[in-house]
């Protein structure tokens, strides 16, 4: 099953574009591709959880920080598999 | 109306946010003003002024970048990192139904205490100062700003709203 992370986010995505990456998620059984506008490399990194008024936001697991006081997201993969799976059941 | 003068409220107009944010912080070391009087940060938003009680207040910083959060209301402006520590930040014009600003060299995020640990940005227009109100010039107000505002206090020749940051921060009633 193929998804675009930015339908899945509801942002603007380059559709369309050349060059786009489908990262491949697994988890347990089932596999989701992930279709993104770019890779921007691979790092380890401390997921952090998110404090203030919006306690729990489907589909981010945390966040962590690159440096420069800039936020980084994660992506709640688990989330985001059994998301598109129930679609699919529904469908 | 009443005379000027009968706001006794002084208003610090420090040039510098350092300066406000040391004073503030100080204020909150020290614990609780004089009984009856009350000290409140006053920040600007669409050219009117807002009061954030100091007790609250963390710190105050620079807008730095934000990461836009997806799903999320469209008061939320996203995220920053804050020495490692990952923080909402609140349009506060939003919030409060205001029209959206625009980007600006003076804009703040005043981190106040949530409830618990809790912690949440609030972006403001800029910081004017830190007020010390009385508590006889502190007025019952309703059904402003998305009921986010709960009092008045007079100051010179107006009227300062007062933030029920419960209400602004708590994302349970919309």
């Amino acid at each position: 099953m193929l998804r675009r992370l930015a339908h899945e986010f509801g942002v603007p995505s380059g559709a369309g574009r050349e060059g786009q990456f489908v990262v491949v998620l697994g988890m347990g059984e089932q596999r989701l591709g992930l279709v993104v506008d770019g890779l921007d490399g691979q790092q380890d990194i401390v997921i952090k959880s998110i404090k203030g008024p919006i306690q729990s936001i489907h589909g981010i697991a945390g966040a962590t920080e690159l440096g420069d006081r800039v936020a980084i997201l994660v992506i709640d993969v688990s989330a985001l598999v059994a998301e598109s799976s129930r679609r699919r059941e529904a469908a | 109306m009443t005379s000027v003068d009968s706001a006794a409220s002084r208003e610090v107009r420090a040039g510098d946010w350092t300066g406000l944010a040391r004073e503030a912080s100080q204020a909150f070391i020290a614990g609780a003003p004089a009984e009856d009087h009350r000290e409140l940060l006053v920040v600007q938003l669409a050219a009117g002024d807002y009061a954030i009680p100091v007790e609250r207040i963390r710190e105050i910083v620079r807008l730095a970048t934000v990461t836009r959060v997806p799903r999320t209301p469209d008061w939320l402006v996203g995220v920053v990192a804050l020495r490692g520590e990952i923080v909402e930040v609140v349009d506060l014009r939003r919030r409060l139904g205001l029209p959206k600003g625009e980007a600006m060299r003076a804009n703040r995020i005043v981190v106040i205490h949530g409830d618990d640990d809790g912690v949440a940005g609030l972006l403001v227009d800029s910081v004017t100062g830190v007020l010390r109100a009385r508590e006889q010039d502190v007025l019952p107000a309703q059904g402003h700003e998305f009921r986010c505002v709960d009092e008045l206090v007079r100051s010179g020749t107006g009227f300062v709203s007062v933030l029920d940051l419960d209400r602004v921060v708590g994302a349970r009633d919309e």
